[in-house]
């Protein structure tokens, strides 16, 4: 998988490239926006993160321009602002999907995985198995060790989303955005809460843990 | 230097406006002379001829009674005693033979040939005098006998009326063109004296920044009363955002400065320990979460801010509010469950609103947040939105500790959290939030609580905030 990474700030880009490098993607780097544009144009990719706010060209300007080209690459667009305004923007220059700084690196990785899968067009599986447990995504019906589990539906949802990310770490803000749509921090843990009634569910009559905390980052669905 | 002043002196309104005031006076007297003058030469001219026909039709007469004789009799005396200085006077038989020939004093030499080719006695002829300018009008009349008389006269008497008009009004005219600049100049300063007193009031507030000054209003009921009045508004915005951005700003540098230090404690502590990878792992992840709840924290001040600063820039939208408060308890169920609190709510099928949708699920959200947060585990939080006139109204109810009175005025204030709320977890601005959202709604907060068994938040939504 080849990705292109365009953003200013070194530290930054020089993470992201890290942990993108670990995740398996060949990853080339560019630091103001004509060298971005000059990548985009001339090397073929499978998906690129694009940072808005660039030296020379702005990432809503490469992205217009390549999609010009009828380049369609997805691309993942990087801002510090939080305005709806905003984000529409990028959306409509072309962008296919939005995160904003500060992002956890996990949200990243979930959402440039996301945007490669779709992009192949992979057949949506009607079951998830992760070591033990398996969820039939039509029935609705989760099994571990062939023990039933019954759900309520935010908890099939949370579910869900770990098992599509699992071994990943996911951020409590996004469980809040794929399981109840706000992206908005609510005050109190309600996501704790789900997670641990989850949990609970999943760990009836076995010690093993599946659902791990990492403190500060947020939940990773994998065996210990 | 001079040229440049110059140039900016032409782009002011009030030389323009001197200009054109002056062009316009100076052209209509102008054009007031032209037709006064052809008016006058008109006139005299009329004039003239009336007395060349008199003059024509008198010797006629004389010719008639006296014959030849009589007729030479009368035009010697009156050429002696000077009234025909101006005049020619010509007699011919009929076969075009001149009989008596009387041309001007002054000697002008006309070319009388031309006259005796005349035929039609009802036209003027023109005859012009040889190498000069001067014309003479000749009226003719054929008399009885079949001669042909004429009598011509000159212009020089109305040439001389004419021209002193004309000298007369190149004085006068000296006069107009300085009536006419200084009048406009006048006029103009005098119209633009109020700009030029705005001019002057603003120029001292927009140097020095001093926001609270306005301009002086005079009642006069004119446009620049209407203009002082709109610029002191524009000056009162401009003021109340400038103080608003100041004191979020003041407020986000206070409110970062806690957890801020706990952050940079934490890595401290990591590095002035004894390296041990255990003690490293615990204050990086520490060092995540202390970001996590600045970035947290930030985003909520950013919220506040947009709601308070942008009211204009809503994403209104027509929906039902009973949907949001039905999401939003059934997003808090699952943490009022695990403390044992029952969150009973009450709304009716459909409540439609004109509203942020995504701001006013917040807002909605931190208000049960409250109730939850602060209702003790056993408890019960209440929740009931009605439609009343044309307004709705969010009730929510907890049996939490209430607020002390004291305290009540400031719950809505950033960063304020109450004696009895320390211990929880939060970061006090929710509620800031929750009022700045419904404030741009145009709606409005109230809460009234008793100490030691819960408080009420109700949350009033104009059906239309536009």
């Amino acid at each position: 998988m080849r990705l292109l990474l365009v953003e200013d700030d070194k530290k930054i880009s020089s993470f992201v490239r890290k942990g993108l490098a670990e995740a398996g993607f060949t990853v080339d780097c560019a630091f103001d926006g004509r060298e971005g544009l000059h990548l985009a144009l001339s090397e073929p990719y499978d998906v690129a993160v694009m940072d808005i706010m660039l030296p020379v060209l702005n990432g809503l300007a490469i992205i217009a321009k390549i999609r010009d080209r009828k380049i369609n690459t997805p691309v993942l667009v990087l801002s510090a602002k939080r305005s709806v305004d905003e984000i529409v923007r990028g959306l409509q220059a072309g962008g296919d999907d939005y995160l904003i700084k500060p992002f956890t690196f996990s949200e990243l990785l979930a959402r440039v995985q996301a945007l490669v899968r779709r992009a192949s067009g992979a057949v949506e599986p009607a079951r998830l198995v992760f070591g033990e447990l398996s969820v039939d995504l039509l029935k609705r019906e989760v099994v571990r060790n062939g023990r039933k589990i019954d759900l309520q539906p935010r908890e099939f949802a949370l579910l869900e989303y770990l098992m599509r990310n699992s071994t990943r770490v996911v951020s409590k803000t996004m469980i809040l955005e794929h399981v109840w749509g706000y992206n908005f921090d609510p005050q109190t843990n309600v996501v704790d809460v789900l997670v641990c009634r989850l949990r609970k569910q999943l760990e009836i009559g076995t010690d093993e843990k599946l659902i791990h905390t990492v403190r500060g980052a947020g939940y990773v669905l994998k065996t210990s | 230097m001079f040229l440049k002043r110059l140039r900016r002196l032409r782009k002011t309104v009030g030389f323009k406006l001197a200009a054109w005031s002056s062009a316009v006076f100076i052209l209509s007297s102008l054009i007031l002379f032209v037709v006064a003058y052809l008016l006058l030469s008109s006139s005299l001219e009329e004039k003239d001829r009336e007395a060349i026909q008199l003059k024509l039709k008198a010797y006629a007469e004389e010719y008639e009674a006296g014959g030849l004789p009589g007729f030479t009799r009368r035009i010697e005396s009156e050429r002696s005693s000077g009234k025909l200085r101006d005049h020619i006077v010509r007699l011919a038989d009929a076969r075009a033979t001149t009989l008596l020939l009387v041309p001007v004093d002054d000697g002008t030499a006309y070319d009388f040939r031309q006259l005796s080719n005349i035929n039609d006695t009802n036209r003027w002829f023109q005859l012009r005098a040889i190498g000069e300018d001067d014309v003479l009008d000749v009226a003719s009349a054929r008399l009885s006998d079949g001669s042909l008389l004429q009598v011509g006269g000159g212009p020089d008497e109305r040439e001389d009326v004419l021209d002193r008009f004309r000298d007369k009004f190149i004085v006068i005219l000296a006069g107009v063109i300085a009536f006419g600049i200084g009048g406009g100049t006048l006029l103009s300063s005098r119209a633009l004296r109020p700009v030029r007193g705005l001019i002057a009031a603003l120029h001292p507030i927009i140097e020095t920044d001093k926001l609270k000054a306005r301009v002086p209003v005079e009642a006069t009921g004119d446009e620049i009363e209407q203009l002082s009045r709109l610029l002191n508004q524009a000056l009162e915005r401009i003021d109340r955002v400038v103080e608003s951005m100041r004191e979020s700003l003041d407020n986000v540098a206070h409110d970062l400065r806690t957890p801020m230090t706990r952050l940079r404690g934490v890595a401290e502590m990591a590095l002035s320990s004894k390296p041990n990878l255990e003690n490293y792992r615990e204050a990086l992840s520490d060092s995540l979460e202390e970001s996590g709840n600045i970035l947290a924290m930030l985003n909520t001040l950013m919220e506040i801010s947009e709601a308070e600063a942008s009211s204009t820039r809503l994403d209104l939208t027509e929906m039902n509010f009973s949907k949001v408060v039905e999401q939003v308890v059934e997003m808090y169920r699952l943490v009022a469950e695990e403390r044992d609190i029952s969150i009973e709510a009450e709304y009716p099928e459909t409540l439609n609103v004109v509203a942020d949708r995504s701001r006013l699920i917040q807002a909605v959200a931190n208000l049960v947040d409250n109730a939850v947060k602060y209702t003790p585990n056993g408890g019960r939080v209440d929740v009931e939105a009605q439609s009343s006139g044309s307004e709705v109204v969010l009730t929510v109810r907890d049996t939490g500790a209430g607020i002390h009175p004291d305290e009540a005025g400031k719950i809505w204030d950033r960063s304020f959290r109450g004696d009895a709320s320390r211990a929880q977890r939060g970061l006090g601005l929710g509620l800031s939030l929750v009022k700045a959202v419904v404030q741009a709604h145009k709606g409005s907060v109230v809460m009234s609580s008793e100490l030691g068994s819960g408080s009420c938040f109700s949350l009033h939504l104009p059906l239309t905030s536009a």
